[in-house]
């Protein structure tokens, strides 16, 4: 494939008139550029193929801007000049850098709008969006990126064909010059994300240029003028809310306060709300206060309501939670003599000579939130003890119970057949295999016990995780109490987890870390 | 030796009993070779000494004899449930609805199931429906009056006893309605929230709120 280039090139005019502005005027600086743009060269053999490109970063340095003086911009070269940088995407650009320059003493630290207005493009990637004025680095030249809170997160303005109009807040302005950085492009945005952060330009692409490769070359040779135009606009005093921290830790206390971004202009009426992320249920909070706090153990949205300078206002920031992190549970294995089986005069099988369960605890960790914006919410603050692992063992296996007494040995023999099946038990059979039953429960220890077992399932599963997250609203509990609830939680989560795990059903296949029979060595006689 | 396999087959022949122990219990009634008739005879004096607690001494070997009568037991325990419903002798109440621990059948459930939401039937009684209903969803769940009632202030309770052993054991009587969960669930959430039931029945039917069928009941769960 041969390789052709194309010469972009254009000459741009950047003029700021300012205005005289003071606090509570609203005021209008604006900027016009008017780019020229002239196209040279040639594509010849270019791709038919219109899949999606990556666009080179361009090579082009950041101009100078001086504010509050007519300033005219040098034409930068633009760095993609060859139609075989891959597909050769931009016959019809503009490459415009900087694309703004922003003044600095902002009077009372108001707000301020910048309004780009793209015209003759067909997408930008900037966006609109409300950027937490807290956060603006306090001096310098911002570069693009995630952590730059000047990022246009809400990316993509479809513009069609039409010309188009993104706006970004930029808050606390820095007494140096702030640099905005947009991207507006034909193509598929997503495509072009990348550059947005790397490069930190303005690209503007000619109307309709979303066509294969030929169509560009079309342009070739043309001129093309554009014009990006910057409104800076000063705004009323906002209502700004800061909380902190913005991601806590459950039970972390967090403090969120409402003020005025104009010392000029007060906040009145003020509210609060929290709206959780579990309930999605609003609930209001005190009313008159510039500050909430409590602390926090259930993500969601802190709303407050005021009026400003007579207008009613209101804005959110939204509290993500972060789950603690708790050690695993473990087990307290307990033999606790014959427990809750059959009496030995019911004994009718294995069953009901041993058998081992988690218990419930008896008391679980509490705490309900009494301030704040999680007023009303229950939780644990607290880890859980370790689980109770109750093994009973039958007083049957007892000498000179009822049922050791009737282990009188002999030969069972098959009632159908006649053949004989193996020998029936005596009595001095009966500590070594409550011995094996001790072990197949758990009490004495082993790898393939039913305690072992849970241990394993502990290990793997983390039900901690699930129960660090436990809360509940109050409302919600109806006639529960919360200690009633997170039984309830417990007995799915740990019980139930433990129980159903497949390694504890009794196998002779694969016994490694799973259960095994108990295994006799002799027929037991039942007591009927 | 190892007669495991050999002895559920047995123990399943005889229909005496779903045995969802994992596999490992030896059922040793099984064992025993009982034949239809003993079985009958044990289930006829078991279903006495529930009823009447006569003979004394029977009385702990009826409360786990009864529950592998399988549907007869459960007809008798039904009765038995409904006939009570004006007691308030707990000790009554108890043995009579004991035998869901093991057994799980259809009469008996519907039976607490109507105690439970009967008015005029004593605290008492519908305590222990609570209990029935909810052994229903938990077999093998130890739990007593107080700790359903709970009637005594600062006294820990629980609402799902023991949880049940990995030794589930289970004797199917009549089957239950297929919604028995949910109704259990929802019988459960109604009087527990409704202030003019007494104290203990809604204390009672809390615990039934969140209830869940023990995973140990899903087949996929039985060996």
């Amino acid at each position: 494939m041969a390789r052709h280039a194309v010469a972009v090139s254009f000459h741009a005019w950047f003029g700021i008139m300012r205005t005289p502005s003071h606090a509570g005027a609203r005021g209008w600086k604006a900027g016009i550029i008017a780019v020229l743009v002239t196209m040279s060269g040639g594509c010849r053999d270019l791709p038919t193929d219109s899949s999606p490109a990556r666009l080179a970063p361009p090579e082009a340095g950041p101009a100078r801007i001086v504010f509050g003086a007519p300033t005219e911009l040098e034409p930068v070269p633009v760095g993609f000049s060859d139609c075989l940088v891959e597909p050769c995407y931009f016959p019809g650009s503009l490459l415009l850098t900087p694309v703004a320059a922003l003044p600095a003493d902002r009077p009372n630290g108001e707000r301020v709008r910048v309004r780009v207005r793209v015209e003759g493009v067909v997408r930008s990637v900037c966006g609109p969006g409300s950027l937490p004025y807290p956060d603006i680095p306090p001096t310098g030249l911002n570069p693009v990126s995630r952590d730059n809170p000047l990022y246009p997160f809400f990316e993509q303005v479809g513009f069609g064909n039409r010309a188009g109009e993104v706006s970004v807040w930029v808050g606390r302005l820095p007494s140096s010059v702030v640099k905005l950085q947009m991207v507006a492009h034909s193509g598929d945005v997503a495509e072009y994300e990348g550059i947005t952060r790397r490069s930190g330009s303005v690209f503007v692409y000619r109307s309709g240029i979303s066509l294969p490769y030929s169509d560009y070359c079309a342009f070739n040779e043309s001129t093309q003028r554009a014009s990006v135009t910057f409104e800076v606009e000063e705004q009323d005093a906002q209502l700004a809310l800061a909380c902190g921290p913005m991601r806590p830790e459950r039970g972390d206390r967090v403090r969120c306060s409402a003020r005025s971004s104009s010392p000029n202009a007060a906040l009145s009426e003020i509210s609060w709300s929290f709206t959780d992320s579990i309930r999605s249920t609003e609930v209001q909070g005190p009313v008159g206060d510039s500050a909430w706090a409590g602390p926090i153990v259930v993500s969601g949205a802190v709303r407050v309501r005021a009026v400003l300078n007579g207008q009613p206002r209101d804005t959110a920031v939204v509290l993500a939670v972060q789950p603690r992190q708790w050690n695993k549970l473990r087990l307290d294995v307990n033999e606790l003599g014959h427990g809750d089986l059959p009496s030995v005069d019911a004994v009718a099988h294995f069953s009901n000579l041993a058998h081992s369960h988690v218990d419930s605890l008896v008391r679980y960790p509490e705490g309900k939130i009494s301030e704040g914006p999680n007023t009303g919410w229950w939780w644990l603050p607290n880890e859980l003890p370790r689980i109770p692992f109750t093994v009973h063992i039958s007083d049957a296996w007892n000498r000179g119970s009822a049922f050791a007494r009737l282990q009188t040995g002999g030969t069972k023999v098959d009632p159908v057949t006649g053949n004989k099946l193996g020998p029936y038990c005596r009595a001095s059979d009966l500590p070594g295999m409550r011995t094996a039953a001790r072990r197949h429960e758990g009490s004495l220890g082993g790898s393939t016990s039913h305690a072992s077992v849970a241990r394993d399932w502990l290990r793997k599963e983390s039900p901690e995780d699930s129960l660090e997250q436990a809360v509940r609203y109050q409302d919600d509990l109806g006639a529960q109490t919360f200690q009633d609830w997170i039984r309830g939680v417990y007995l799915r989560v740990v019980n139930d987890g433990i129980r159903a795990d497949p390694d504890q059903r009794h196998t002779n296949e694969s016994p490694a870390g799973k259960v095994p029979p108990a295994e006799f060595p002799c027929y037991l006689r039942p007591w009927n | 030796l190892n007669f495991w396999l050999q002895e559920i087959r047995m123990w399943k022949r005889l229909s005496l009993a779903v045995l969802a122990i994992l596999g490992a219990a030896v059922p040793l009634h099984a064992q025993a070779e009982p034949d239809s008739v003993k079985l009958r005879n044990d289930c006829r004096l078991a279903v006495q000494v529930t009823l009447t607690g006569n003979p004394a001494p029977r009385r702990e070997w009826a409360r786990w004899a009864i529950m592998r009568c399988g549907a007869e037991g459960g007809r008798v325990i039904a009765q038995a449930i409904r006939a009570n419903k004006s007691s308030s002798d707990t000790a009554l109440l108890n043995r009579i609805t004991w035998p869901a621990f093991e057994l799980r059948d259809g009469n008996v459930f519907l039976a607490a199931y109507e105690v439970l939401g009967d008015k005029s039937a004593t605290p008492q009684a519908r305590v222990f429906a609570v209990r029935t209903l909810l052994l229903a969803l938990r077999p093998n769940s130890y739990l007593t009056y107080p700790d359903l009632a709970d009637e005594t202030g600062g006294r820990q309770r629980t609402c799902y006893g023991s949880g049940g052993s990995f030794h589930l054991v289970v004797h199917p009587g009549t089957p239950l309605p297929p919604d028995y969960d949910v109704r259990v669930r929802e019988i459960g959430a109604r009087l527990a929230a409704d202030a003019s039931e007494p104290r203990a029945v809604r204390r009672a039917a809390a615990c039934l709120i969140d209830l869940r069928p023990d995973p140990l009941l899903d087949g996929s769960s039985r060996r």
